[in-house]
């Protein structure tokens, strides 16, 4: 199946290829499961800079459409973060969210298509590199991060960007 | 545990103690300057924009906001914006910030004199985590209300009214947890002193530049004066306990 996506910032249209994707499967992957109130509250109480927060709370707003099943990838991202915040809770919360961010946005084309211009303001308003996340790679939560990418992601992976 | 299990765990979490966060930021009254790392949030917008124009730290608004950044931040930051990013984030990034940077220049035509006469600035985020927040300033909220308050020996009812509403309603802290907070309070306060006041306010604010020595006094100073007044009768008593925070106050004004 090919469906027509528009970049909620830029407005450019692009063909994305999602032939092997089960979209039932991935409606009920990215179904969230906290509500937005919660999801603010979770931005509102991490512990970095005021600007990330603002970059970060972009997220929100990104979903993507394919026929007339809306993922809530954003919002996903956000609850992603949140756990492994809880679970890792010595590594600072700027880290988490650089790494869980940078290791997503490059390793699954469509996401790194929406959200890739949040990167580089992203990075620098934690005060990170722009490439850190490939530091944390081997690292127990760049792992965790990859589990991710695997499972809940993996639908993901499947879509195809053409510009 | 699967993800779906730890997701829905933070459900069961205790409710925050800032119910709505919109109430508490205005409160505050710190508008653009909660943007500490680009000092307000017009930096904020330049500096976007000079990141998707390509222009790097070399504009002006990057360059202000550079010299507020720390070594490791700097090296970071150097390092990051050589590092050659990953081949598709190049063309969405560059169009998607140009974006940003139109609406950028679009805003600079009202200027800031004319923004702060038509609106009050809230800031959407601000730097420090809002419940910990919450929790240092009840602590110089709470204590010198319930002092004033019971200083006739008795919290009447209106009193514990007039101190709920302004807490929940006006700063928008979750009830329960002004609830609880004014139990504990009332236990410990036989061991209140204005001199230990005074030190606890001195280090909130200077760890916390979200909190405000002048708007804390304000909002302080209105505050218990609505509490003696509750019952429809300022006593003598509470009267002589709002002066001594005004004595608190002046001391911490001189030094």
């Amino acid at each position: 199946m090919k469906v027509e996506i528009t970049h909620p910032q830029t407005k450019e249209v692009i063909l994305i290829s999602a032939e092997d994707v089960d979209i039932d499967d991935l409606k009920a992957q990215f179904e969230p499961l906290l509500s937005e109130k919660k999801l603010r509250d979770i931005i509102d109480n991490l512990n970095i800079p005021a600007e990330a927060k603002v970059l970060l709370s972009q997220f929100f707003d990104y979903s993507i459409q394919i026929g007339t099943v809306v993922l809530e990838v954003g919002k996903k991202i956000i609850e992603v973060i949140r756990v492994l915040i809880n679970k890792y809770p010595n590594i600072s919360a700027g880290l988490v969210v650089g790494t869980v961010i940078g290791l997503l946005l490059s390793s699954i084309p469509v996401l790194g298509w929406l959200l890739g211009w949040l990167l580089m303001p992203l990075f620098a308003a934690l005060g990170l590199a722009l490439g850190a996340w490939k530091e944390f790679g081997n690292s127990d939560l760049g792992k965790a991060v990859e589990d991710l990418t695997n499972t809940i992601f993996a639908g993901l992976k499947k879509i195809q960007v053409q510009a | 545990m699967s993800l779906n299990d730890d997701i829905l765990a933070i459900n069961e979490d205790p409710p925050s103690v800032i119910k709505d966060s919109l109430k508490f930021k205005v409160k505050l009254d710190i508008g653009e300057e909660a943007y500490t790392y680009l000092n307000n949030a017009r930096n904020f917008l330049d500096w976007l924009g000079s990141l998707g124009a390509g222009v790097g730290t070399g504009s002006f608004a990057g360059m202000a906001w550079y010299t507020t950044l720390g070594i490791f931040s700097k090296a970071a930051l150097v390092i990051g914006l050589t590092t050659t990013p990953v081949g598709w984030f190049i063309g969405a990034g560059a169009l998607g910030a140009i974006t940003v940077y139109a609406g950028a220049k679009f805003k600079r035509v009202i200027t800031k004199k004319e923004e702060d006469q038509l609106y009050t600035k809230i800031p959407k985020y601000i730097n420090t985590p809002l419940d910990i927040l919450g929790v240092s300033l009840c602590a110089l909220l709470l204590p010198v209300a319930m002092k004033v308050a019971k200083s006739d020996g008795t919290l009447c009812e209106k009193e514990y009214a007039v101190i709920t509403n302004y807490l929940v309603d006006e700063w928008g802290y979750h009830p329960d947890y002004i609830k609880n907070a004014m139990i504990e309070q009332d236990e410990s306060l036989d061991f209140f002193d204005y001199y230990q006041y005074g030190e606890v306010l001195i280090q909130a604010t200077n760890h916390h530049n979200e909190i405000k020595i002048d708007v804390l006094e304000r909002e302080l100073l209105r505050f218990l004066n609505d509490i003696i007044n509750a019952d429809g009768e300022a006593k003598p008593e509470e009267v002589a306990e709002i002066n001594r925070l005004k004595e608190v106050l002046r001391t911490l004004g001189k030094k």
